[in-house]
């Protein structure tokens, strides 16, 4: 019940801005509504009239009029929907764009413990389950009501007993459909769930039919499909056994309801108390009742998904902001400074489902104190679980550190004014995700940064696609995945690319060319000599050679600092942490001591 | 050119022939519970005639509440049979276009799908839209067998009334048809506009370290509310037409029930039409009009047959698009124990030999003209730039890629279908980006292969994957994947490795172990494999030392041909050292 007041809160909290259309929809929906019960009146009216043999003319009028009626009702219905679809679209667009843009301003460890798919799911398939609530069951189960409502006003003005009897009669009906609504819920939830499975499978079963292909798999990989499906199988039966139910009910009321309709309308006109046309135009509503009633039945279910999904879509905007930009101190022009004033950083008292790595309260650094001169290129290296990323991502400003602070070019990060940082600060990440977009949207990261065209292909040569750039169908506007694809290669180039536009003053590289070939990778780093003239770099080293390029090595342990000094001067110091791992990678990569260092990447 | 077809009506009619005797009886229960309702119309007419005379009506309302008694029964009892009619039939459809995916060569394997993404609608929506067009055969059959009878009766009770009464139902069927292609367009327009906005979701929160250091938050929701605003316009599009159809089957009944009491206005006052036969009318009006509104629905999902039938067929051999509905038994038990597959007998380190194997791109690009010899035992090591055509290398060897070019040599004969002969126990390949599935790790590595518990474990070690398998609490039987423990992009790496030697295989193919993995475990790992004396005959790509050194033979591509061939030693003396890079 809860959940379902979450839910009328966040729908009234969506439509407060399409106030007037919500009104005219409403004048739509009364029209739609109130139409139908005028058809049963014309016809007690024609059936009394042919009776008292009235004039041709009257029966010509009534006849002409019902047919005018019912297109009317149903030119109001039409009208409903577009009304409804309209403000429902417009209203849940606004609502995606307002969750989307609170999950990119969450932590990074929300998007950690958070696959995209899960927030796809959230920001649109729950939106749309929304949008599918007011279009379906505000608007239709609204018009619905108010026809029932009218029918059953209308057979009491007949008479009060009638309409007293089929009051009680829809009601017992209504409830019955919505207990067993409710026994029907969680076996349609189990079929879904089955069928998710059996999606699932067939989803991993195609993303890895290479896999199975050359494994000669594919038999086996039937045979659990077939499993899954019979489950599938089992839950529909079960599911569409119990939803029937609800069909056969209301066919039984309904018969039922015809049946003493006409019983009581028989008694009532030997009574004489009303007309053979009454007794017509009471068997004319129990017509009206039925798509109501049943309408009331199909949607029920929907106002449990939807309050489902708006419980979600509430608990994604209420999660909590971990960054809010309100700075106003500039930073500076050219390369900058990195301070670190007594860092500490640990996660806070989060619920469980924040990642498994995140354990609460457990210090991920203490008391950082380091000082990277500007213009220096300085490593980071340790075990991995040392806070090399955090540590990164605290000079990035991705979160704030608990106890101490940045400072990067003389600016505290907290006070910092939000878009003059995201312009001096970048990141060259390992893995570049390339959207589905043109060239120049996926190096502006759609306009971020503005960037006339001879910039983008100055810098794009600068990184040595200038080749590849001009076998290019539509050059810069050639989308990707339909024009051209990029390989891992590109897309790491890509990625040097987006961080490099902005003209940053300080680049946090997360060991840019790991996962490229040595050829790639020497273009990656001749690329990186040139770009880094004049910056500050930070590089974060899985693997000692990444930080070949670096004047200064901070060695991390436990989030502690343990060493730090120039390269040259530790990796000659037998006795420094720094040589002593170097050592133990040389002998777990086994190269001689006597090879060049690999790989050697020549100096420009 | 003359490729066999398969039409949505063949298909669906094979899909029919499947289980006939249950397709059968859904059927007859349906039409029957479709045509009972001109039993209720005559009825009413008694008894509103009797009604009007005065007459007594209660044998009259007994009989319409035993027909719909037998009506709801009747839906009862279809719905038990046709669920599961139905879930078996998309189930047969579903398996039989796996089946052409996943098979290794052979009659039955396909041309590949690149790209899961748009494979998957083809499993969820065009199975469904072929099912349904069938299932809308039973609807328009029984809304016939009723219209058929129902005109009948009308015809008898008055006429002219009757004729006139249909046209407004012939216009709705009309009116139907013409707005059937638009529907779809509408429709297709929309699932579009769909896809664009929950394809840029997932790209943009794949990307959201990038984006927020790029500070491209508002442009990203700006690209965001573009595409918003289109699909916005598409959905209102998409349903008010389709409000529109059903509107219009609605007031055509309404049309039609004024155009009666028009035409029987004089008769009525005569007493030739009595208030019976308007009740008999009105009764049957609404029936009526579902006729045209089911047979332009069975217009519409032809068409979504069609299409979702010809995109089916491409995922089966073009030889054979029957294959698409071939009839096969289903082992649907859930509860039924699955049989393991028996383990193959292993064979001896492979003699292969490529000539002149290849693979040319679409675009161009590929593998071309690669003779290599791999004695039994040997260890080679294939290393050049990026694009250079290391992984399309191995999957045409491997025959996993179409067409392959040149032969590959078996232990000294000719291989006919590379694709169903590299298969454990004679090839095992680990692919670049290996997959991993939901379900538990002894699945994975085992995929099914009876396999004893100790031997398991000895593959998980050889895999270097006996320290993260340790701490599994559960041993193999541990769910990784979404729904239980995630792995890391080196264990899922490592644990396919392990997939690979499950195999057992005559011939290793291994791309790229060392992109997930630190140098230590790769050493590890090489030596786990190697120092065994009946180590497999080995293909591998890797840029490490530790591959390198212990390589009998390099390989070294460059552009899609072999630049050098030479052990690390002898390449370093042509000055080619794979280690080393050019100075730029």
């Amino acid at each position: 019940m809860r959940a379902t007041a979450t839910h009328w809160r966040l729908l009234a909290e969506l439509l407060v801005p399409h106030r007037s259309a919500v009104i005219m929809l409403g004048v739509a929906l009364a029209a739609a509504g109130a139409l139908p019960l005028v058809g049963p009146q014309l016809l007690r009216a024609f059936v009394d009239a042919a009776a008292a043999e009235a004039t041709g003319g009257r029966l010509l009028g009534i006849a002409g009029l019902y047919a005018a009626l019912g297109l009317a009702a149903q030119g109001a219905l039409v009208a409903t929907t577009w009304g409804a679809t309209r403000v429902a679209w417009r209203a849940t667009n606004a609502l995606r764009e307002r969750a989307c843009e609170h999950a990119l301003s969450l932590d990074l460890s929300y998007h950690a413990a958070t696959s995209p798919g899960a927030l796809i799911e959230r920001i649109d398939g729950d939106a749309t389950a929304i949008a599918q609530f007011f279009t379906d069951f505000v608007v239709r189960v609204a018009g619905a009501v108010l026809t029932l409502v009218g029918a059953l006003l209308l057979v009491g003005v007949e008479d009060w007993r009638v309409g007293a009897a089929a009051t009680f009669f829809v009601l017992a009906a209504l409830a019955l459909t919505v207990r067993l609504r409710d026994r029907a819920v969680p076996e349609g939830m189990a079929e879904r769930a089955a069928f998710a499975r059996v999606m699932g499978l067939v989803e991993e079963y195609l993303d890895g039919a290479q896999d199975l292909r050359a494994l000669g798999a594919g038999e086996h990989a039937l045979s659990q499909h077939e499993r899954v499906s019979g489950h599938h199988v089992e839950a529909a039966v079960r599911a569409e056994r119990t939803a029937i139910w609800i069909w056969i009910a209301v066919m039984g009321f309904f018969a039922l309801g015809t049946v003493l309709m006409l019983s009581a309308g028989t008694l009532l006109l030997r009574r004489e108390a009303i007309t053979l046309g009454t007794v017509v135009l009471l068997f004319g509503y129990v017509q009206v009742l039925r798509r109501p009633i049943e309408l009331i039945a199909e949607q029920l279910q929907q106002v449990q998904r939807a309050a489902a999904g708006a419980g979600r879509m509430r608990r994604l905007l209420d999660e909590p902001v971990g960054i809010v930009p309100d700075g106003r101190d500039e930073l500076p022009s050219g390369a900058l400074e990195v301070a670190l004033d007594h860092v500490g950083f640990s996660y806070d008292d989060r619920d469980d489902d924040t990642g498994t790595d995140a354990v609460a309260g457990r210090p991920v650094l203490t008391d950082i104190d380091l000082v990277l001169p500007a213009g220096q290129v300085t490593g980071l290296v340790g075990p991995s679980g040392s806070g090399k990323s955090t540590l990164a991502r605290l000079m990035l400003r991705l979160a704030d550190p608990t106890s101490g602070a940045v400072h990067v070019g003389g600016v505290d990060l907290r006070l910092a004014e939000h878009d003059s940082l995201r312009h001096r600060v970048a990141v060259v990440t390992q893995d570049v995700q390339v959207f589905r977009a043109t060239v120049r949207e996926n190096v502006t990261l759609f306009g971020a940064v503005e960037a006339d065209d001879d910039d983008l292909r100055a810098l794009l040569a600068e990184l040595g696609l200038n080749a590849w750039l001009a076998r290019l169908p539509q050059g810069l506007d050639s989308v990707f995945g339909t024009d051209v694809a990029a390989s891992a290669g590109q897309a790491q180039l890509l990625g040097l690319a987006r961080a490099f536009l902005r003209d940053p003053g300080l680049v946090v590289l997360d060991e840019a060319s790991s996962r490229v070939d040595p050829v790639t990778a020497a273009l990656v780093e001749a690329a990186l000599n040139r770009l880094l003239k004049g910056r500050t770099a930070v590089v974060i080293a899985h693997r000692l050679q990444a930080v070949e390029r670096a004047d200064t090595v901070v060695v991390l342990e436990n989030g502690r600092v343990i060493e730090h000094g120039p390269r040259t001067a530790l990796a000659d110091d037998a006795a420094s942490r720094f040589a002593a791992l170097l050592r133990a990678e040389l002998a777990a990569t086994g190269r001689p001591e006597a090879a060049p260092a690999e790989p050697t990447y020549a100096r420009v | 050119m003359s490729r066999p077809e398969l039409t949505g009506r063949a298909a669906a009619w094979a899909l029919a022939r499947y289980a006939p005797k249950v397709f059968a009886i859904g059927a007859s229960f349906i039409v029957v519970w479709w045509t009972l309702p001109v039993v209720l119309g005559l009825l009413l007419q008694r008894v509103f005639d009797r009604i009007a005379d005065g007459q007594d009506v209660a044998s009259a309302l007994t009989s319409l509440t035993v027909v719909e008694l037998v009506r709801m029964a009747l839906l009862y009892a279809f719905i038990a049979v046709w669920v599961r009619w139905w879930v078996t039939a998309l189930t047969l459809l579903r398996g039989n276009l796996l089946r052409a995916q996943l098979a290794s060569g052979g009659d039955e394997a396909g041309p590949p799908v690149s790209g899961s993404g748009a494979a998957i609608t083809v499993f969820r929506n065009d199975v469904e839209d072929l099912v349904l067009y069938l299932d809308t055969w039973l609807d328009v059959a029984g809304t016939t067998g009723f219209a058929v009878a129902a005109l009948a009766i009308m015809l008898r009770v008055d006429a002219r009334v009757t004729l006139v009464v249909i046209v407004p139902l012939l216009v709705a069927f009309a009116v139907n048809v013409a707005l059937a292609d638009r529907l779809r367009a509408y429709r297709r327009a929309d699932r579009e506009a769909t896809a664009v906005v929950t394809g840029f979701l997932g790209a943009l929160f794949s990307a959201v370290l990038a984006v927020k250091v790029a500070g491209a938050e508002r442009a990203s929701l700006a690209r965001l509310h573009r595409s918003n605003v289109v699909r916005g316009q598409t959905a209102v599009r998409d349903r008010v037409l389709a409000e529109s159809v059903e509107a219009l089957s609605g007031s055509t009944v309404d049309l039609s029930i004024g155009l009666v009491l028009l035409l029987a206005s004089g008769a009525m006052r005569s007493g030739a039409f009595t208030v019976g036969d308007l009740a008999l009318f009105i009764t049957y009006l609404p029936w009526l009009a579902a006729l045209p509104r089911w047979a332009g629905r069975l217009l519409t999902r032809q068409r979504h047959a069609e299409v979702g039938v010809s995109r089916m067929t491409q995922l089966v051999p073009p030889a054979a698009p029957g294959d698409v509905v071939a009839h096969r038994s289903l082992r649907l038990d859930p509860h039924a124990p699955t049989a393991p597959r028996a383990r193959p007998a292993s064979e001896a380190p492979a003699d292969v030999r490529l000539r002149a194997v290849g693979h040319t791109y679409p675009g161009g690009g590929g593998v071309h003209a690669i003779d290599l010899q791999l004695p039994p035992g040997s260890f080679t090591v294939l290393c050049g730039p990026v694009g250079s055509g290391k992984t399309t290398l191995l999957q045409a060897l491997l025959g996993l890629l179409t067409p392959s070019e040149g032969t590959v040599e078996w232990n000294g004969r000719a291989v006919p279908d590379r694709a169903a002969h590299m298969v454990p126990p004679r090839a095992a390949y680990l692919a670049q980006v290996p997959r991993l599935f939901s379900a538990t790790l002894g699945e994975n590595v085992l995929l099914g292969v009876e396999t004893p518990e100790q031997e398991a474990a000895e593959v998980l070690h050889r895999a270097a994957f006996e320290t993260d398998f340790r701490r599994l609490n559960d041993g193999l039987a541990t769910m990784i994947g979404p729904r239980g423990v995630r792995l890391s992009g080196g264990q899922v790496q490592r644990a396919a490795t392990a997939r690979a030697l499950a195999g057992d295989a005559a011939l290793l193919v291994l791309d790229d172990l060392s992109s997930a993995l630190d140098a230590h475990t790769e050493r590890t790992l090489w030596s786990r494999l190697l120092d065994d004396r009946r180590h497999p005959t080995c293909l591998v790509v890797s840029h490490r030392a530790a591959a390198l050194e212990r390589a009998d033979q390099i390989v070294l591509l460059e552009a899609g041909r072999v630049r050098a061939v030479g052990t690390l030693d002898e390449l370093r003396s042509r000055g080619l050292d794979p280690l080393a890079t050019p100075a730029t």
